[in-house]
């Protein structure tokens, strides 16, 4: 509609007891200026993510709750690009429900009338045949503890669960914000230093950005800590850095 | 006009030509292209009316009690009744309905006990700013000593009792008298969803005396053909309103619960006269003022105010919590209650704060909700919808479009505020047509807080024309009161494993009860229904079904009787075949017409993964193999034979291995008569102690016995397998106690009793 480009970017590959975070891109490809929604989240619902797989209905990636919040917009100048990320996580064990192949879509809605799609993007999740690993899977598709780290507050019974998630052996992503919704703010940076190690400055920022969307978290101590920890990093990616901040940035 | 109709206020006038609607609901104005009215259930002529008239279709606009009956009683009695919806539009009429049932196990006359409770709001807090004048009078208050029955109610029942729903495809109304035809969706009480539809047509008449009593409710009678089968129908108008749902309301300390708000037009609002607009009556009652303070809410410690906060109700009464909270980032609002009994809760957060955008009002400008009521009203309103189960539009799935309606995003609405139209004026403070529809018609299990989960319903209810059924439904048993079923399974198993599943049938009443003790697959009782991750259901039972007389054993209070089921090779074939999340869930028919449900288990499947299991997986997929887990028996299949040997032998410590050395033990130990060749296999003790000493290994008695008793099929209570898995035991002199719950489960399988 307006040169606005939404771009997807998932790993290759991921176990089943890993939780995915996608990094989505909105790009302005045109010659003006375009405003636009900046809700580049799931929670508040401008954003869409899709998986399908062969032979079965695409199923769309929900934040547990619907949330209502005020409008954000931000004005993209030519090249300009606002970076935001989603975790596919819920509904539990209905987006992947086996190993296999996978295709993941974004959508996204600049305006209420208006809507840009992304290409989609192969995503195979495997199967982990180590016992304790298959124990963490169940513990991801256990609806309170994802609504546990989507909410990062401990759901009902879910904490056995993201205890299992957080401790030694868990996948990076699914260790990091379990501790986060376990942790305290002072004790997280060690949690955030181990998991930038483990994976890298871009996906850690990504996954906390997916359950504390900048813009609609402003301010929040987890952010910062984290935001200090990619500076650190000294990664030379400003992706990271815009993700924790939610701030446009010129498309490198 | 004739007469003034004290129900709707309007006028009533007769004579007036037949009116007809369509499937929609819509008056069609040329009826000729219709062709004649449908011909309606024929009926006796009316009978000498006196000072009677037909009611205005006004009259009808509301909620009635319908209550179902049929023609010819017969047994077993049932209660068929339910609340129905009649929207009378300017060129509309729209029927809906939701039908309960509930076996009343008695000869005589149907007794229908008053349902539900009007409703009204209680407390010392409720607002009086949009009561309709007459509110008090309608809900029945004691009036001069007298008091009054109720005359605004809604028929709220259990929801174990519902059986289907029914929505109107094309209405005529001419006379005083109302016919309609309907889709039926059938209710599955197991699966918690429509299954099936089927058609109707119910054919009511309505007529008034001149001079009514005071708070005498509108009655309708009629008849109606379900099923292919007649009834007879009792209509009693409960409300003006179509559903109504109470709302207790708790505010933080320093929060305040927008009351009223002046909005466009300067037009007063209120949370019940925005709900009333839609047909819904939400008396609001304002609970507690000082909850105390917390600056900034999580989901967990909101479903913990929730928790500790809502007062009590009966189980059946509609209802619906919601909180003036503080802060969650810079959210407005969020339904949050998204537990095991969802949509009970929502909250607005009133210190969240208005931008300094030109799109917002200047007064609302860099200020709170809690400053700004029309902006605060709308997204508690807004929340509340959702709890409604309804959808942000832009994500609703029957695409009704995005606006500045309630149900929308408030940062929708905000991008089509402009300087000159801001918000929140520019919001609309009202549902949008496809909503408001919703609100009224859509099923009890969609919109009732506390039913279905967030986003169940807004795709299509059913498909297909099935056979018809009668008026009760789906329905076979009432749910058993005082009696749980728990169901256990393996958290995960790889596709070839041996599964088995134990059942646990709980008295959790005060008094004694006699239940059904044929607690396996293979009698009837018990049944299994298994959600695969595909999302077929499908229903699980033995390969052997035997046909027997009842038995039973009585249960005192605290006492269960347990059974121990084989689930790898059932009337599915290989029960989980599926790599995949699985559910299942049980199902009893504990005694008479009650019946008992166990909570969804999910098992876990994946593909055979380490070199022994798919070693494994590659035996025991033989369907050959799987119908002699089954039988307890491979027959004379010597390939058979080989393979159980096989996995016996390389592991016996598991109970796939366990249960083919079993397999093998219980076959070896009797002969066999092959009666289509006349052959036998003779029986080989030898071999037999063989496999029995390998799945004894490493067992405990009970472990060894139990495993034993999922071997046979259940109707096979003298197979060897489990006396002699028991002589093993002793003969091993494992501990007394160990021995003694052996014992126990040994003699369970042949007639199970409480413990």
């Amino acid at each position: 509609m307006t040169g606005l480009t939404l771009t997807l970017e998932a790993p290759a590959e991921v176990p089943l007891d890993e939780a995915l975070v996608v990094v989505v891109r909105l790009r302005n490809d045109g010659a003006e200026p375009v405003a636009t929604s900046s809700r580049l989240d799931l929670a508040e619902d401008d954003l869409s993510v899709w998986v399908g797989r062969e032979g079965a209905d695409r199923v769309r990636a929900e934040w547990p709750w619907p949330v209502d919040s005020a409008r954000r917009e931000v004005t993209l100048a030519p090249g300009e690009e606002l970076v935001g990320s989603a975790l596919l996580l819920a509904p539990a064990a209905r987006l992947f429900p086996q190993p296999g192949d996978y295709s993941v879509v974004a959508t996204f809605a600049p305006r209420p009338d208006t809507e840009v799609a992304s290409v989609p993007v192969a995503v195979r999740r495997v199967e982990a045949f180590d016992e304790a690993a298959r124990a963490r899977r169940r513990a991801l598709e256990d609806p309170e503890v994802v609504q546990s780290i989507c909410s990062l507050s401990v759901m009902g019974t879910a904490a056995e669960g993201l205890d299992l998630l957080a401790g030694p052996g868990g996948a990076p992503v699914a260790r990091l914000l379990s501790t986060t919704v376990t942790t305290t703010t002072a004790d997280l940076r060690a949690a955030i230093d181990d998991a930038v190690a483990a994976t890298g400055a871009v996906t850690v920022a990504a996954a906390l950005a997916s359950v504390l969307p900048p813009g609609l978290f402003p301010g929040d101590e987890r952010l910062a800590v984290a935001a200090d920890v990619v500076a650190d990093a000294d990664s030379g990616d400003a992706t990271a850095a815009a993700l924790l901040s939610g701030a446009a940035t010129i498309h490198g | 006009m004739t007469h003034h109709d004290r129900a709707t206020g309007t006028c009533g006038c007769q004579d007036q030509p037949a009116l007809v609607f369509d499937e929609q609901g819509d008056l069609v104005e040329d009826v000729s292209v219709l062709g004649p009215p449908p011909t309606t259930i024929p009926h006796a002529p009316l009978p000498s009316l006196g000072l009677r008239r037909p009611c205005t279709a006004a009259r009808l606009n509301g909620s009635w009690l319908l209550q179902v009956r049929p023609l010819v009683p017969a047994f077993p009695m049932s209660e068929v009744r339910g609340p129905m919806r009649i929207e009378v539009g300017p060129s509309s009429l729209r029927i809906s309905g939701d039908v309960y049932v509930r076996r009343s196990g008695v000869i005589g006359p149907v007794v229908t006990h008053p349902i539900g409770v009007p409703v009204r709001a209680g407390g010392d807090h409720v607002f009086d700013d949009d009561r309709d004048e007459d509110f008090d009078q309608e809900l029945g208050e004691d009036r001069g000593g007298v008091l009054f029955p109720p005359l605004r109610w809604y028929p709220q029942l259990p929801k174990n009792e519902y059986s289907w729903y029914f929505r109107s495809t094309g209405v005529t109304w001419s006379g005083g008298e109302l016919s309609f035809s309907f889709v039926r969706h059938l209710w599955d009480r197991t699966t918690q969803d429509f299954v099936s539809t089927d058609t109707g047509r119910m054919t009511l008449r309505c007529h008034q005396p001149l001079l009514e009593p005071i708070f005498r409710p509108a009655t309708m009678q009629g008849t109606a053909t379900i099923g292919r089968r007649r009834y007879a129908l009792t209509a009693t108008k409960t409300s003006t309103f179509y559903r109504g749902c109470r709302v207790e309301v708790d505010a933080m300390t320093g929060r305040a619960w927008p009351a009223s708000a002046t909005t466009a037009g300067g037009v007063t609002s209120t949370f019940r006269n925005i709900y009333a607009s839609a047909g819904w009556d939400t008396p609001t009652t304002l609970d507690e003022v000082d909850v105390p303070d917390d600056a900034s809410l999580t989901n967990a410690e909101l479903q913990t105010l929730i928790s500790t906060h809502q007062g009590s109700a009966t189980a059946d009464q509609w209802r619906l919590w919601l909180l003036v909270g503080s802060a969650q980032g810079t959210t407005f609002g969020v339904m949050f209650d998204q537990d095991a009994v969802p949509r009970e809760g929502a909250v607005g957060f009133a210190d969240a704060t208005l931008s300094d955008s030109p799109i917002i009002e200047a007064g609302a400008r860099n200020r709170p909700l809690d400053e700004v009521p029309a902006a605060f009203l709308r997204t508690l309103v807004h929340e509340a919808g959702h709890a409604f189960n309804l959808f942000h539009p832009k994500h609703d799935v029957h695409v009704p479009g995005v606006g500045t309606e309630i149900m929308n995003q408030t940062g929708d609405v905000m991008g089509f505020a402009t300087a000159a139209n801001p918000y929140p004026g520019n919001a609309t403070f009202a549902f949008s047509s496809h909503d408001r529809t919703s609100l009224i018609h859509s099923p009890d299990p969609q919109v009732r807080p506390g039913w279905k989960g967030f986003g169940w319903g807004h795709g299509s209810l059913s498909a297909g024309l099935p056979e018809p059924t009668d008026a009760e439904g789906l329905v076979a048993q009432d749910d058993a009161a005082d009696l749980t079923l728990e169901l256990r399974l393996p958290d995960e198993v790889f596709v070839g494993q041996y599964v088995t599943a134990e059942v646990v049938l709980t008295n959790t009443g005060d008094e004694a009860r006699e239940v059904s003790s044929r607690l396996n697959l293979s009698e009837g009782d018990l049944r299994l229904l298994h959600a695969l991750p595909g999302g077929d259901v499908e229903q699980v039972r033995d390969v052997v079904l035997a046909c027997g007389p009842p038995q039973s054993t009585v249960l005192q209070p605290g006492e269960s009787i347990t059974s121990h089921v084989q689930v790898f090779f059932t009337s599915e074939g290989v029960t989980f075949d599926v790599p995949g999340r699985h559910l299942v869930r049980a199902e009893f028919d504990a005694l008479g017409w009650a019946a008992v449900r166990s909570q969804r288990v999910a098992v876990q499947v994946r593909m055979a993964g380490t070199e022994e299991e798919r070693g494994v997986a590659a035996v025991t997929l033989d369907p050959g193999v799987g119908a002699a887990f089954a039988l307890g028996d491979f027959g004379r299949d010597e390939a058979v034979k080989a393979g159980l040997a096989t996995v016996a032998e390389a592991h016996p410590e598991s109970d796939t291995g366990g249960a083919a050395a079993l397999v093998l033990a219980n076959s070896l130990a009797r002969t066999h008569q092959d009666y289509r060749t006349g052959e036998t296999r003779a029986a080989s003790a030898t071999e037999a102690k063989h496999f029995m000493d390998l799945a004894a290994q490493g067992r405990t008695a009970l472990e060894l016995v139990t495993l034993a008793t999922t071997v046979p099929s259940p109707i096979e209570r003298e197979a060897p397998v489990v006396a002699d898995a028991l002589a093993r035991a002793r003969r091993a002199r494992k501990p007394k106690a160990d021995l003694a719950l052996a014992e126990e489960r040994a003699a369970d399988f042949v007639a199970p009793s409480g413990r």
